[in-house]
């Protein structure tokens, strides 16, 4: 069983262009003072407490558990809820749910009251649909019973509770990312961590582009064929875009809008990307080989033999984790690099 | 034939007549010829024969039910084949074409029925309107169940989900000719049909009149609608709103002897569909409508017209 697929992985066929206030990239923005007189962060437009720590957080998706691990809060996660691919090794070696906390649900996701028995402060999610009706609840519903939260920005909804057919025009560059782990961190009280692993993030990217400096780009479409039926393609507004252009490729879907898009095996012919790249998902045990059944149907698929990618055998397996926004995003851009790029790493 | 053209030429680029001639004439594995050989030519062929079937099987169930709101997605049919083979993927793990395509015939004759059982009950027995109410709360129930179980497993049905809005591109060229034997015996069955249609068509007391011979009819074009609706929805999904606008065209032309009905029926439905289709591909360029998007929007209007000129409603 497995719900939050729908959610994350099904894109609207254009996600609206809606601008909204309060929803871009948080680097820059300003303190705003909450009620208390302590500082606060703003995240999706809902000001976000800094200075009292969370003791007890429930973290959703892989990029929000990942994001607590990385900032040094991993002590204080009492649940978390799905992962796409495998932790990295130094948070796995902290993930025990067999024996203590967190309550881990691998598949499932957990029903509000689930959530509410772990009686957690604070709720960190990586994509939208934590914070629907149908969800945990929504935002202002959660602060309404003393439950803070965070959401990544680039899956800021239009309004509080809304899911993902409502995403606004989001910034999906490196430097959202940057500014919503710089503003997790202060949220956990761990400024500290923050900054060093953004700093890190910072250097590994500089480190890729200047040994890409003028080399010649590759067209690259990033897509899946989920049950080896309609091709969906990664559009201009999802971080995949970044990192493609950032790892030394041309995003060949840029012009299709939204974080996903359903084309016709012909668009892809026609676009003649020269590397595919198949984020494998979903589950704690999937990882890269997990797109084999994808590489395989499309390498054998006769209509597809003269698209550049599949008759020059380029054509890789990478995690999903790391193609959305959170803290694998720089080490997704290195990785990424390598295939494009193998002559120069 | 022009429809047949216009689905192998026109989509995310137009392929001239010449390259597609010369996908056989001359091959040279060009991206066009192979667009032309791997892509276009299942889809259209994949539209032809669902369309066929399904405006065939459209034409025998308004003829059956003397109902100008019958249709195999209005009566539920293309529903219940659905789940069938929904069903007969998940809980029995049948994952070809010759093996679903039995579920979904079970499932066809199983909400057919259900559903003309269900608006024979109370006064008046199945007027349109009560069959067409029948026939949406079946559907939407049958579709709840098919949802609930494909959401149940979401990797396993994403190809699933795919299909079931409608799409030409789902089958590939092997099935087609799975489905041939299938669509062939549907088509003599309906072709063995007309008389008793033509028989009901007189009214109540011709039929009654004609008793046991015209039981046997009746019982050979339901089995022709199961045989055809099943095959079409296991072929391309339920696509809406075909079987039961074209032979309201076709009768425009052929008037209501069912002799001249279902073959005309049997060539406009084709052209509906692939119109759909190639439509799908040229509006959201360059990413893709599904065709029974296309029909679902098209298709609507046409139904709330047919529901609203009461003269048409009874047949």
């Amino acid at each position: 069983m497995r719900f939050p697929m729908p959610w994350r992985i099904t894109a609207p066929l254009s996600v609206l262009i809606v601008a909204l206030a309060g929803c871009s990239g948080s680097d820059t923005e300003p303190e705003v003072t909450a009620g208390s007189g302590a500082t606060a962060v703003t995240n999706c437009g809902v000001a976000v407490p800094a200075g009292a720590p969370p003791t007890k957080i429930f973290a959703a998706f892989h990029n929000g558990i990942e994001a607590v691990y990385a900032l040094g809060a991993g002590d204080k996660l009492v649940g978390a809820a799905y992962l796409d691919n495998p932790l990295l090794p130094e948070y796995a070696a902290q993930f025990h749910p067999d024996q203590q906390e967190p309550t881990y649900y691998p598949e499932e996701y957990p029903s509000r009251e689930e959530v509410l028995r772990l009686d957690p402060d604070f709720v960190v999610s990586g994509f939208t649909g934590a914070f629907t009706t149908e969800g945990l609840g929504t935002r202002a519903e959660l602060n309404k019973i003393g439950i803070g939260s965070y959401l990544f920005t680039q899956y800021c909804p239009t309004a509080d509770g809304e899911g993902q057919k409502s995403l606004a025009d989001n910034d999906v560059s490196l430097d959202s990312v940057y500014g919503d782990l710089t503003d997790l961190g202060r949220v956990l009280g761990t400024t500290t961590q923050a900054e060093a692993l953004v700093t890190k993030m910072k250097q590994t990217v500089a480190g890729v582009e200047s040994e890409l400096a003028g080399v010649k780009r590759p067209t690259v479409a990033m897509l899946n064929r989920p049950g080896g039926g309609e091709l969906r393609v990664f559009g201009s507004e999802d971080v995949a875009t970044t990192i493609i252009e950032k790892a030394g490729g041309i995003q060949v879907f840029d012009d299709v809008p939204g974080r996903l898009a359903r084309i016709g095996t012909e668009e892809l012919i026609k676009r003649k990307p020269d590397v595919i790249v198949i984020p494998a998902c979903c589950g704690a045990d999937v990882g890269p080989d997990g797109a084999q059944g994808v590489i395989d149907g499309l390498k054998s698929d006769p209509a597809l033999a003269n698209v550049p990618a599949i008759r020059d055998n380029r054509i890789y397996a990478v995690t999903f984790a790391e193609i959305t926004p959170g803290v694998r995003n720089a080490d997704a851009v290195a990785n990424l690099a390598k295939l494009l790029h193998p002559e120069k790493f | 034939m022009a429809a047949v053209l216009g689905s192998l030429l026109i989509g995310n680029e137009t392929i001239s007549m010449s390259t597609v001639a010369g996908t056989w004439l001359h091959p040279d594995g060009s991206d066009a010829q192979r667009i032309v050989e791997y892509l276009r030519v299942p889809r259209t062929l994949v539209g032809v024969s669902a369309g066929a079937a399904l405006g065939v099987a459209g034409a025998l169930l308004q003829g059956l039910t003397r109902n100008a709101l019958a249709g195999p997605e209005v009566l539920g049919v293309n529903a219940g084949a659905a789940l069938g083979v929904v069903l007969g993927i998940s809980v029995f793990g049948v994952h070809t074409f010759g093996g679903w395509v039995w579920f979904s015939f079970a499932g066809a004759a199983l909400a057919g029925a259900g559903v003309y059982a269900l608006s024979s009950l109370g006064r008046g027995g199945a007027t349109p309107v009560k069959l067409a109410l029948a026939g949406a709360a079946a559907t939407a129930l049958l579709g709840g169940l098919t949802t609930a179980l494909t959401l149940l497993d979401i990797n396993t049905f994403n190809s699933y989900r795919y299909w079931s809005v409608g799409a030409l591109t789902a089958a590939d060229i092997s099935v087609i000719g799975t489905a041939l034997p299938f669509l062939a015996t549907g088509a003599l069955l309906a072709a063995m049909s007309v008389r008793a249609l033509d028989a009901i068509a007189l009214g109540d007391d011709m039929a009654r009149s004609l008793g046991q011979r015209l039981a046997a009819g009746r019982a050979t074009a339901a089995l022709a609608v199961v045989l055809l609706a099943g095959t079409a929805v296991a072929l391309a999904g339920p696509i809406a709103f075909v079987g039961l606008t074209v032979p309201h065209m076709a009768r425009a032309l052929t008037g209501p002897g069912h002799r001249w009905l279902l073959p005309y029926a049997a060539v406009l439905a084709p052209v509906v569909l692939l119109a759909a289709d190639v439509l799908g591909r040229v509006v959201a360029e360059p990413q893709e409508l599904q065709a029974g998007i296309v029909t679902a929007i098209a298709g609507a209007p046409f139904f709330i017209a047919l529901v609203r000129r009461r003269r048409l409603a009874e047949l």
